[in-house]
């Protein structure tokens, strides 16, 4: 094993990059996991967004408007100034703003064109629902002005309220019939910690890419490879052992990763869906480091494995759906992103946690068929890679020889 | 002596084409891929229409309003943009539709009008608003009706008759866009890759750092004036690059710049100039390997990249909001805010305000880097 010993030796004099490396992956993660889980899935979502309530005149038609907005909106104190307003946009406090021009409730209630103008900040998906709110409301007034003009305005918004609170309920089904209340879903949970592990395509990956090219640079140098072929150990011999100490770097990043991620996120521990996780994060680890093996042996400069580790670890994450869920990605992009491993192990981990739309709760049988499935197709992409690697490996050594 | 100093270090760059092919085009993929993979992302053509059961009971026998509702927005009607894949289906057979997942949810008509789901997302959303919005107008029928029986057709067709009551304005110059962050973090992260050159020149110039350096560290010439002449020749390379950058973004990707593109680019050279003077800071300040201080430049770059929100764009408002001191001082961060206050504030002084700090630290690096490699000396070579 004595490639496998130098190969460690190299690794151990790039032990301070490494280090550096580790903690701002883990950095990312856990930054990731903690910054609300997945924020690109709660712009869909009916929570409460942040938004400003501007109105320039007062009336219990606008008062009205401002309880039905505050049911489903979290009306942040600000004034009227556009500057203030501007940078609250700009930086994501409020997600929308409403604004009532004034003479709103007189040109309403006369039937004569009234608006309210809104501007949308960067979650427009959640102001949908906040528009409407409003356009419900005043939708619903309408029909009581025209058909009720003798009603009292008070009255009207009152019947309009009580209308409004009228909705349909919403049942999780189960499997023993006995359907629980969508209010308490236990699985919300699981859906942090698949992000948490989601994120793991980007960085650990990021990290096998940019450790093992750096590892492997030392080796690719033409005279050490010269070298090498003269040796009386056949190369197939020193390739794997190359391979093994690299995955050997693997997996003591993997079990770091791992590791720190159920010190922080404690209770995850002894939940059945954990090893799942952890096994998928494992299958993770053996196609990323295929994947570096073989990327290492593209480039012979030490400054554009950065690079190419963005390149690959970043632009697969986007297209996979690691930082944007799968599903709102259309289903071209999918088609094209499934040729990736990052894929697979995104949606594996989403077939775990059974979230994200496109799959089926975990207990059918049918989605554990799915599961296995997604697992083994990692597999092949990992020990793909490999051969390729192994081939180039032998031909480079050939070349320079 | 300065020109062929700049010659000859414009020489040496290019001829580590790994590199310089690598810094242009990693920026380039990863826009395309950006492009690509948020085409969709807005659009809602792809969700519509939604594959539903309801449940064929007496219920829905009977509530002939919300038969009729449910036809009207279900494909069957021909509309060629229905909410609903609607299908008639007995109790049973709607659990094995949601158990095998060819539907969403099924509706089960009753005294409570019940949506049943297997797990919450967007489609199960919408399906509960559409519903909600069926109990809510008939909430309003009822009450209208009762007082004014007369009206029931002219309510129908108010109802139809639908009013927007919203017209939406831009606050700023252009509306927020989160694809807009990513767009102009990666800008300014591939503009910091520059740290690189930076680090070459580091290299280069400090006698026991390289050959080249020793030999260079022979001619008389004064170290600031062979510091200023060579950076200048990676500057140049690197603004190249990123002008390859700004005009595939601007011309192919069609990424709107706010109209200013004079003052994007004066923004780029200032952070090409910039991500140099700090790769020569950290090839000069930093003691360690060659594969130590590229890793610091790595690191640099990426963390920058990732609190200015290249990852996720919420993380530049965390950072922001509760680390104001950070992003105040994280070049990439102040980078990509400048590019983004073109393109959403009308004034320019947050732009300014940007682009000085920028400034400020180019000239502590480069004098930094200076005071740390002059008059140094070397016993042998």
């Amino acid at each position: 094993m004595t490639v496998y010993k130098l190969s460690l030796k190299v690794m151990k004099s790039n032990i301070g990059p490494m280090t550096l490396f580790l903690g701002i992956f883990i950095g990312i993660s856990l930054l990731a996991a903690s910054s609300g889980g997945n924020t690109a899935e709660q712009l869909f979502t009916r929570s409460r967004v942040p938004i400003a309530f501007i109105a320039e005149e007062s009336s219990p038609l606008v008062a009205g408007l401002r309880t039905e907005v505050e049911k489903i909106a979290e009306i942040q104190p600000y004034d009227d100034d556009s500057e203030t307003l501007q940078e609250a946009i700009f930086y994501n406090r409020i997600s929308h703003i409403i604004r009532i021009p004034s003479g709103f409730t007189r040109a309403f209630l006369s039937g004569e064109e009234a608006e309210v103008i809104t501007y949308t900040g960067q979650s427009e998906g959640r102001a949908m629902y906040v528009d409407l709110a409003v356009e419900n409301y005043l939708n619903t007034l309408r029909l009581y002005r025209i058909f009720t003009p003798d009603m009292p305005l008070e009255e009207m918004i009152s019947h309009v309220h009580r209308d409004l609170e009228q909705s349909s309920e919403i049942r999780i089904y189960t499997d023993t019939a006995a359907s629980e209340s969508l209010t308490v879903d236990p699985r919300e949970n699981y859906f942090n910690y698949m992000v948490f592990f989601n994120y793991q395509a980007y960085s650990l990956f990021a990290i096998l890419i940019l450790g093992i090219s750096s590892n492997l640079l030392v080796f690719n140098s033409r005279l050490i490879r010269m070298r090498q072929v003269c040796s009386p150990l056949s190369s197939r011999k020193q390739s794997l052992q190359l391979f093994l100490a690299n995955f050997a770097f693997a997996l003591f990043c993997w079990m770091l990763m791992n590791g720190i991620s159920l010190i922080f996120i404690p209770e995850l521990l002894g939940t059945s869906r954990m090893y799942l996780l952890i096994a998928n994060s494992f299958f993770l680890c053996f196609w990323a480091s295929s994947i570096s093996f073989f990327v290492a042996h593209l480039t012979k400069s030490r400054n554009a494995i950065s690079a190419i580790t963005n390149v690959i670890a970043l632009g697969t994450s986007f297209l996979a759906g690691v930082f944007v869920p799968q599903y709102l990605l259309g289903s071209a992009v999918l088609r094209v992103a499934s040729f990736t491993p990052t894929y697979w192990f995104v949606l594996a981990n989403s077939q775990i946690a059974g979230a994200g739309g496109t799959v089926r709760s975990f207990s059918s049988l049918a989605s554990q068929k799915d599961l296995l499935a997604s697992f083994g197709i990692q597999i092949i992409f990992g020990l793909t890679f490999l051969a390729i690697a192994l081939v180039l490996r032998k031909k480079q050594a050939l070349a320079a020889a | 002596m300065i020109e062929r100093i700049f010659l000859y270090r414009l020489k040496t760059i290019l001829r580590d084409k790994e590199m310089v092919f690598w810094t242009i085009f990693f920026p380039i993929l990863l826009a395309s891929l950006f492009r690509i993979a948020f085409a969709n992302l807005g659009q809602t053509a792809e969700i519509f229409p939604i594959p539903t059961a309801v449940v064929d009971n007496e219920a829905f026998q009977a509530d002939s309003a919300f038969r009729e509702m449910l036809a009207a927005v279900s494909v069957d009607s021909g509309d060629s943009e229905a909410l609903l894949d609607l299908s008639r289906v007995s109790r049973e057979e709607a659990e094995e539709l949601l158990l095998d997942g060819s539907i969403y949810g099924f509706i089960v008509p009753g005294v409570e009008l019940q949506l049943i789901v297997d797990e919450s997302g967007l489609h199960q959303s919408i399906l509960g608003l559409l519903l909600d919005q069926y109990l809510q107008t008939s909430s309003t029928a009822g009450t209208v009706l009762s007082r004014n029986p007369a009206a029931a057709e002219d309510f129908m067709r108010e109802l139809e008759q639908r009013t927007s009551y919203i017209r939406t304005e831009a606050l700023g110059k252009n509306s927020p866009d989160r694809l807009f962050v990513f767009y102009f973090a990666l800008l300014a992260m591939a503009c910091f890759y520059g740290g690189y050159y930076g680090l070459i020149e580091a290299i280069d110039i400090q006698g026991n750092l390289s050959p080249r350096a020793a030999r260079i560290n022979m001619s008389p010439i004064h170290k600031l004036k062979a510091l200023l002449a060579s950076s200048s020749a990676a500057v140049c390379i690197h603004l190249c690059s990123q002008m390859v950058l700004l005009a595939f973004m601007h011309v192919i990707l069609k990424v709107r710049f706010g109209a200013q593109l004079p003052l994007v680019i004066l923004a780029t050279l200032v952070g090409s100039t910039l991500s140099i003077a700090l790769g020569i800071f950290i090839g000069t300040v930093v003691r360690g390997s060659e594969n130590f201080k590229s890793g610091i430049v790595t690191a640099v770059s990426m963390i920058g990249a990732l609190f200015a929100g290249l990852m996720l764009p919420e993380l530049k408002y965390i950072v922001s909001e509760r680390f104001p001191l950070i992003n105040r001082i994280n070049p990439v961060n102040l980078l990509a805010d400048a590019y983004y206050a073109l393109y959403f504030f009308e004034g320019f002084s947050r732009y300014s305000q940007n682009l000085l700090i920028l400034l400020l630290f180019t000239v502590f690096f480069t004098a930094a880097s200076y005071f740390f490699m002059r008059r140094r000396n070397y016993d042998s070579l």
